[in-house]
C-alpha cells in the first residue's frame, strides 16, 4: 500500500465528512481542527479512513498525530505487510 | 383611549427588544419583512411532497447556502470564517439559527464581556425532521452510512452549543419546545429571566423548525394542511379567519431577538424595536390536537392582566390563525369573548372599523408568510413590533368572507392606524396557549 494511496483515501473521507473545502486546503501540513473538524468529525473522518484501507491502528496512536501528514504516516506504519 | 392602570404592574415588565433578525424565503433581514408586510401579498410557492403526489402551498429555504448568506449579512471575515466553521455542515435549522443569532446579536452592539454573560433561549422542538428522516432512510438502505457526527445533528441542543460558539454567549442556556408555540414561551421565558435578575440579557433565537415529508403527510391526513390543486394558486391557498379556510401552509422560518431592560439598550444608545409588556400562557390539561376556546381567553386575559391592561387598550391583535378551520373558529370566538362589546370600556373607544365593528384591528401573519411552526410565534412577535412602529396592520388579501362579523379583521387592503399596543397569539398542540402583549419602544405609551 503506498503512501499515494493512504494519501487519496484520507483527503477523500476528509472532503466526505467536512465538504465545502477548498483544494489548497487539504494538504500534509494542515490540522483537521482548523479545518472545522470536532471530535466526532474526527472520528469519522478516522473510522473511515482505517475501515477503507483494512487497516488496525489503535485509536489512542492517531489522536496523537495533529496534522494530515502525520496521520497519512502513522496509517502507512500500521500498513499491513506485504 | 385612556390605558387602564393595572392593580401591580402597570405598563408592563421594562423590557426592550434591542434587535431582530429574521430568516425566510421572502425575508433576509427585517426590513425585508417590514417590506412583505406592507406589500401584504402571500410568499409561498407550490411545493411537491418528495414520494408522494401531493402539491402543498409552503415557503422553504431549500438549498439554504450559509456561506452565500454569510458573504451578505456579515460585515468581517473573522465572522464570516466562525459561522462556517461551527454551522458550515450543521442541519438546515442549526446553520438558520447561528445566522439569525449573530445578526441579532451584532445589531445589539454587546462587548465580548457582556456576551460571555447572555443567556440563550433555543424556541422549538424536533427541529431538524427533514434531516432524520433522510439519514434513517439511508440507514435502512446501508448502516455504514452511520457517522459519528450525528450525534451533534440529531439532537436540538445542537442549536444552543452553535449559537453560543458563534456569538460568543456564554450565559445560562434553555432550549424550550412547545410546538407551535415555541417562539412565545422562549420569549416569555426570556423576559422573566431578565425581569427577575436571573440574566442581565437573553438572545432567544428560534431556528427553522424542518419537517419531513411523514409529518406534512399526517398534516394532511388530518385535513389540516391546504393543498394546491392542479392548476392553483398557491398564494391564495391559506386563508386565515376565512369562512372557506382549509388548512395551514409550512414555513421555513428563523428569528432571533436580544431581550433586556429597555434602560439598557438606551445605555448602549440603541433605540428598541418595541417592549414586551405582558404576557399570558397555561394549558388545557388533557392531551390531544385540538384548540380549546377557554383556554385561549386565560392566555389572553392573563396577559392583559399582567401588565394591568384592559381588552379596550389593546390596539391590534396578531393572532396566531393558521388557517385550519377548527384553530381559526376556536380562536376568533375567543377574541370576541375578551373583546367583544360586553368588555366593561369597550364603550369608551373610539376606535370604529369600516363596517361599524369596534374593537383592536386582527391580522394573521400566517397568511403572507406560512406557519413557522416552533419560529412563529418569535417572528410574528418581530411582525407585531415592525407593525406597531409604523403604524400600519398588514393586509390579509385572501380573506374576504371572514368567520365572524363581530370581529374588525384587516382584510385585502393595508390598514394605516396609531398604534400603541397590540397582543400576539400563539396556540400549539398538547394544549398550549400563549400570548404577548407587545408595546412601541416610546415609553410615552402604555
Amino acid at each position: 500500500m503506498t503512501h499515494d494511496k493512504i494519501w487519496e483515501v484520507l483527503s477523500r473521507h476528509v472532503r466526505d465528512v467536512l465538504g465545502d473545502l477548498q483544494d489548497d486546503e487539504i494538504h500534509p501540513g494542515q490540522n483537521l481542527r482548523d479545518l472545522g473538524a470536532n471530535s466526532l468529525d474526527r472520528m469519522d473522518i478516522l473510522v473511515g479512513t482505517v475501515d477503507e484501507l483494512r487497516l488496525t491502528v489503535p485509536t489512542g496512536a492517531l489522536a496523537a498525530a495533529p496534522t494530515l501528514g502525520g496521520l497519512a504516516e502513522l496509517l502507512h506504519a500500521h500498513r499491513e505487510q506485504p | 383611549m385612556s390605558p387602564s392602570p393595572g392593580a401591580d404592574r402597570p405598563y408592563g415588565t421594562g423590557i426592550a427588544v434591542t434587535s431582530a433578525a429574521v430568516l425566510h424565503p421572502a425575508a433576509a433581514t427585517v426590513t425585508e419583512l417590514d417590506r412583505v408586510l406592507r406589500r401584504g401579498d402571500p410568499a409561498l410557492r407550490p411545493t411537491p411532497v418528495p414520494g408522494a403526489e401531493l402539491v402543498v402551498p409552503a415557503a422553504l429555504l431549500d438549498g439554504f447556502d450559509l456561506r452565500s448568506w454569510a458573504g451578505s449579512h456579515c460585515a468581517d471575515q473573522s465572522g464570516r470564517d466562525r459561522l462556517r466553521r461551527v454551522a458550515g455542515r450543521a442541519t438546515l435549522p442549526v446553520r438558520t439559527a447561528c445566522c439569525v443569532a449573530l445578526a441579532a446579536f451584532t445589531a445589539a452592539r454587546l462587548t465580548d464581556a457582556e456576551a460571555r454573560d447572555t443567556s440563550v433561549v433555543i424556541a422549538g422542538n424536533n427541529l431538524a425532521l427533514g434531516h432524520q428522516s433522510r439519514t434513517a432512510a439511508a440507514y435502512a438502505d446501508d448502516p455504514a452510512t452511520v457517522r459519528a457526527g450525528h450525534l451533534l445533528d440529531c439532537f436540538d441542543t445542537d442549536a444552543l452549543g452553535a449559537v453560543g460558539e458563534v456569538t460568543g454567549c456564554g450565559g445560562e442556556g434553555w432550549p424550550i419546545g412547545g410546538s407551535s408555540a415555541a417562539g412565545a414561551l422562549a420569549l416569555i421565558h426570556a423576559t422573566r429571566m431578565v425581569a427577575a435578575g436571573h440574566a442581565p440579557r437573553c438572545l432567544v433565537v428560534a431556528p427553522v423548525n424542518d419537517l419531513s415529508p411523514v409529518e406534512i403527510g399526517a398534516f394532511v391526513k388530518a385535513g389540516a394542511m391546504a393543498r394546491v390543486g392542479a392548476g392553483g394558486d398557491a398564494t391564495a391557498a391559506c386563508r386565515p379567519f376565512d369562512e372557506s379556510h382549509d388548512g395551514i401552509a409550512v414555513a421555513h422560518v428563523a428569528a432571533a431577538v436580544l431581550v433586556e431592560p429597555v434602560a439598557e439598550a438606551h445605555r448602549r444608545g440603541i433605540r428598541p424595536l418595541g417592549r414586551i409588556l405582558g404576557s399570558g400562557t397555561g394549558t388545557d390539561g388533557r392531551r390531544g390536537t385540538r384548540p380549546d376556546t377557554d383556554g385561549q381567553v386565560r392566555a389572553m386575559r392573563g396577559a392583559l392582566s399582567d401588565c394591568g391592561l384592559a381588552p379596550s387598550d389593546i390596539d391590534y391583535v396578531n393572532a396566531h390563525a393558521t388557517g385550519s378551520p377548527i384553530g381559526d373558529d376556536s380562536e376568533a370566538a375567543a377574541l370576541a369573548e375578551v373583546f367583544g362589546t360586553a368588555g366593561p370600556t369597550a364603550a369608551e373607544s373610539t376606535a370604529v372599523g369600516p363596517t361599524g365593528v369596534e374593537g383592536p384591528w386582527v391580522n394573521s401573519t400566517k397568511a403572507l408568510l406560512g406557519h413557522g411552526l416552533g419560529a412563529a410565534g418569535l417572528v410574528e412577535a418581530v411582525a407585531t413590533l415592525l407593525q406597531l412602529a409604523g403604524g400600519y396592520c398588514h393586509a390579509n388579501p385572501r380573506l374576504t368572507k371572514p368567520v365572524r362579523p363581530d370581529l374588525r379583521f384587516v382584510t385585502d387592503t393595508i390598514t394605516r392606524a396609531p398604534l400603541r399596543t397590540a397582543l400576539s397569539n400563539s396556540f400549539a398542540f398538547s394544549g398550549i396557549n400563549a400570548s404577548l402583549v407587545l408595546g412601541r419602544a416610546e415609553e410615552d405609551c402604555p
